[in-house]
């Protein structure tokens, strides 16, 4: 059943800096592995919307944001690894099998 | 104050140190917190902070990114100070460096660019400055910009370079930019696409110049047969612009129906089969101009294979057609008339080995077809008959050099086995420039003419055969005359029981045969004057016909129609005789092959004043009329016309002389008659011929024979230059009962008669005289006493005649030799006849 769960995904970062694009890497690869044609990600710049990071709560960046399946999730980081992000965000092992 | 402030300040001071030592703790922790995975951090106020290793590796990112577009750009790039030294240099400009001798340490930098160009020499020298020159404009900021292209050639390769020069900055004031762009492969392509457009453009001009002055139409149809394109004379001749042309097909430029429908079927075919149509055609164009012209069809295909267009070209041929037509006309009426002479008309190449023409007399004459001739010029030699032909070719050799003209008689061999003789004569052609271009000539059939030559000098050898024959006669008469006259007397003298008497009954007997020999020696020549006796010409044509019967066919058949009633006719027997049999041969022969009706008809007509008047040989008065007819083939007009003529003949060569026709003519004529001829092809020919009936008085005279006439002792001047004869004459006219004086002498005589005129009652002389002849005598005598009956003794004559001797006043003719009988009655019809006078 996991198979059609859809997750929603959200990544502040802070423009092209290193860390933030690391990240946003990291998230796409991690999602193409895990997560095909089951994942939604969003990416929002904190320089261009600054507003909208504060009033999510985002004080860091790079955050990402697990906004489906409940219950959500907050990872600040390049998300470099992948083991510990899995397990964070509820991605069960077999997946990766499947 | 001083203090204060600084006291002021050296507190702020202090509180600015212990911020800056906070923050920087601050986001040492950060990063120990996030463990270096953080970029930004958001402020209570909501602003962003970049972490102090964020903004450096950012800083890092931007300079090598745009160290990289540089290094990316394949222009040569290189960064001068104010000064013109090289600071710094991309990656194409080292790669260049390193291609090039001008390779220096640190590829160039921290050389002086304007040194460097300032220094260059050779080739490039010129453009090195102008670099220069540019660089300091730039740098002193007389100009916000500079550029050049140039050619910069290695050995192995041209090569173009852009150069530009620009501010680093908006001032000068952190050096400039030069960069280098090698234009070369652009340049390459744009002289290329230059040269190439500007073949194109001078291709078009000369194009369009070519069509617009061809004499020619030229012009460019569609699939539909509409016009693409029509070069400038046909615009004019239609006087149309191209504008108004294109897109339009024939029907739509006004041509006739006729013509646009025939030439769309050929352009429909030309864009079908592939193939060039020809063709030719009358046009009046919309202005007027009528024209004669020859187009061709032509297609242009495309890449497929398929006839994209056709493409046509006309060209006027007015003048060509016109002048065609006149050469055919007056070629024609050549021809009409070199075909229609019966001579051969003849044109050749100088060497005789080609003939351009021969006309269709060569046919008639030579007996082949003309093509034979132009299939085989030899022909020409091959038929002359070998003895004549080495002649025949040496002459007409002279004709191809030196002779203008040659004339020769030759003979040719048809190839019925016949021989013909021609005449040829042959001309030169030549041109302006005087080159002998053609050979041509007359050969005409002389044949015929050459015949009639042959003929004549056969006759002219007959005449003097006869000529000679006569002479002999002549003497042979006169010495007759003496051998008769003197056997008569002779048998006066002797008793007629006498076996003397009988003897000289065998002299007379084989005089007379003598005589008749004489007669036919005289016939042969043709020079006698015609015995003039009464005939009855019923009693020449039973003979005739009895001796004709057996050489016809019996596929013929003899009608006889004779009225025995008929009156007689004074003429020759044997002449009128040879006029029978020549008509009824001739007649015979027109039905040989199919048979038919010979008929013979005897009738009495009188001629009056009209018919008299038409037919120029008759005269008015009673008249026999003899026609022989036959149900033969027949002549037509133009041979009828002919018949009379000597040497004429429709028979084969050796069956006939063509004279027979012309002798009967000639014998007709000489009696005072006339013949007419009416002839009908298929049906038969008829000749008729009339002869004057003889005064019965007259014949009344002849027929008294047995009584001797003799005179009353009247006196007779008897004048012959032979003793013998002078003798003879005076023995038989005294006999007869006359007087007589004699002279042999014909001039003495004439002096004695003058000396007393009246004492003579007639004169007998003979004709053949030395010095004064019978005639001049008679005529001399006739002077001085014109009532004197005088008769003419003559024996072979070629210069007297009845008519010569009527002419003279002579009313006697008597021909020797002569019997006593004949000079009795001569002497009788002389005295009457003076008695009445």
């Amino acid at each position: 059943m996991s198979r059609h769960l859809k997750f929603k995904f959200r990544l502040y970062v802070a423009g092209n800096t290193l860390n933030s694009a690391q990240a946003r890497a990291n998230l796409a690869a991690i999602c193409r592995d895990h997560l095909p044609k089951q994942h939604e990600i969003e990416i929002v710049d904190v320089f261009k919307e600054p507003a909208r990071a504060l009033a999510d709560g985002i004080f860091l960046t790079p955050t990402l944001v697990k906004l489906a399946p409940s219950p959500a999730k907050k990872i600040v980081g390049t998300l470099s690894q992948r083991e510990t992000v899995l397990q964070a965000l509820g991605v069960e092992q077999e997946n990766v099998a499947a | 104050m001083k203090s204060e402030i600084s006291t002021l300040a050296l507190d702020a001071n202090v509180e600015i140190h212990a911020l800056i030592e906070t923050l920087l703790a601050t986001e040492q922790r950060l990063e120990e917190l996030t463990a270096g995975e953080v970029d930004s951090v958001a402020g209570l106020d909501g602003r962003t902070v970049l972490l102090g290793r964020a903004q450096e590796q950012l800083r890092h990112i931007e300079a090598d990114k745009q160290a990289s577009i540089l290094n990316a750009l394949p222009a040569h790039i290189a960064l001068l100070d104010t000064e013109g030294n090289i600071i710094s240099v991309n990656e194409a400009w080292r790669q260049f460096a390193v291609a090039n001798v001008l390779c220096a340490p640190e590829y160039g930098v921290g050389l002086n660019y304007l040194t460097v160009c300032d220094r260059a020499r050779g080739s490039y020298a010129y453009e090195s400055h102008q670099v220069a020159d540019g660089i300091r404009s730039v740098l002193g900021g007389e100009q916000k910009s500079f550029s050049i292209e140039y050619p910069c050639h290695s050995p192995t390769e041209q090569r173009w370079f852009l150069l530009n020069v620009t501010p680093l900055t908006s001032d000068t004031q952190n050096g400039v930019v030069v960069m280098h762009l090698n234009i070369t492969e652009s340049k390459l392509a744009a002289a290329a696409l230059d040269e190439l457009s500007q073949k194109t453009d001078r291709r078009e001009r000369m194009l369009t110049t070519m069509l617009a002055n061809l004499h020619d139409f030229a012009y460019l149809y569609d699939r539909a047969g509409r016009f693409l394109f029509a070069n400038q004379p046909l615009l004019d001749l239609w006087g149309l612009t191209l504008d108004e042309v294109v897109g339009k097909d024939f029907y739509e430029l006004g041509y006739p129906d006729d013509l646009a429908r025939h030439l769309q079927q050929q352009l429909q075919e030309v864009f079908e089969t592939g193939k060039i149509i020809t063709g030719e055609t009358p046009y009046v164009s919309p202005a007027g101009v009528q024209g004669f012209y020859e187009y061709i069809f032509s297609p242009a295909f495309a890449e497929n294979g398929t006839v994209e267009f056709v493409v046509g070209s006309t060209r006027d041929i007015t003048k060509r057609k016109l002048a065609e037509t006149a050469l055919r006309d007056s070629d024609e009426k050549f021809r009409a008339m070199a075909d229609n002479i019966t001579d051969v008309f003849w044109i050749t190449s100088p060497d005789f080995n080609t003939m351009h023409y021969v006309s269709s007399g060569y046919e008639r004459l030579w007996g082949r077809p003309v093509e034979s001739l132009y299939a085989n010029p030899d022909q020409w030699v091959e038929t002359i008959l070998p003895d004549d032909r080495e002649g025949v070719l040496a002459v007409f050799a002279t004709l191809t050099g030196t002779a203008s003209e040659v004339s020769i008689e030759y003979r040719i061999a048809r190839p019925d086995g016949t021989v013909r003789w021609i005449h040829d004569r042959g001309f030169q052609v030549r041109d302006a420039l005087g080159k002998l271009v053609r050979l041509t000539g007359i050969a005409s059939d002389i044949t015929e003419r050459k015949k009639m030559e042959a003929q004549l000098s056969q006759a002219q050898k007959l005449e003097s055969i006869g000529t000679l024959a006569g002479g002999i006669a002549h003497d042979f008469n006169n010495i007759l005359a003496a051998i008769m006259g003197y056997s008569q007397m002779a048998q006066r003298d002797l008793s007629p029981d006498s076996r003397a008497q009988a003897h000289l009954e065998q002299v007379l007997i084989a005089s007379t045969r003598a005589k008749d020999l004489v007669k036919q020696i005289l016939t042969f020549s043709r020079s006698e004057e015609p015995d003039r006796e009464t005939l009855e010409l019923q009693h020449i044509i039973a003979e005739t016909l009895k001796l004709l019967r057996v050489s016809l066919p019996s596929t013929v058949e003899i009608r006889q129609n004779i009225n025995t009633a008929i009156p007689s006719v004074l003429g020759d027997a044997t002449q009128l005789q040879q006029v029978i049999l020549n008509l009824c041969v001739n007649a015979a022969q027109a039905m040989k092959e199919h048979g038919g009706v010979l008929g013979v008809r005897l009738t009495r007509l009188d001629i009056d004043r009209n018919v008299a008047g038409i037919h120029p040989d008759l005269k008015e008065g009673p008249h026999v009329r003899l026609d022989v007819s036959d149900t033969g083939c027949g002549m037509d007009r133009a041979t009828q016309g002919r018949i009379f003529e000597p040497f004429f003949t429709t028979k084969a060569p050796g069956e006939g002389t063509g004279l027979g026709l012309a002798v009967v003519h000639g014998v007709i004529k000489n009696h005072g008659g006339a013949i007419a001829v009416y002839s009908e092809m298929g049906v038969g020919t008829t000749f008729s011929i009339y002869l004057p009936v003889y005064d019965r008085r007259r014949a009344a005279i002849i027929h008294e024979p047995d009584s001797l006439p003799r005179g009353n002792g009247e006196h007779i001047l008897f004048v012959d230059d032979e003793e013998a004869l002078v003798s003879l004459g005076i023995s038989m006219l005294e006999d007869l009962g006359y007087r007589v004086t004699t002279w042999t002498d014909s001039s003495e005589a004439l002096a004695a008669f003058r000396s007393r005129p009246q004492d003579f009652d007639l004169v007998i002389t003979d004709q053949a005289m030395p010095r004064l002849n019978g005639g001049d005598l008679a005529r001399a005598l006739l002077e001085i006493r014109p009532t004197l009956p005088i008769i003419l003794l003559t024996g072979y004559s070629t210069t007297m005649s009845f008519e010569k001797a009527k002419a003279i006043g002579i009313g006697e003719l008597l021909f020797k030799p002569y019997t006593m009988q004949a000079l009795g009655e001569a002497i009788r019809r002389a005295l009457e006849r003076s008695e009445k006078g």
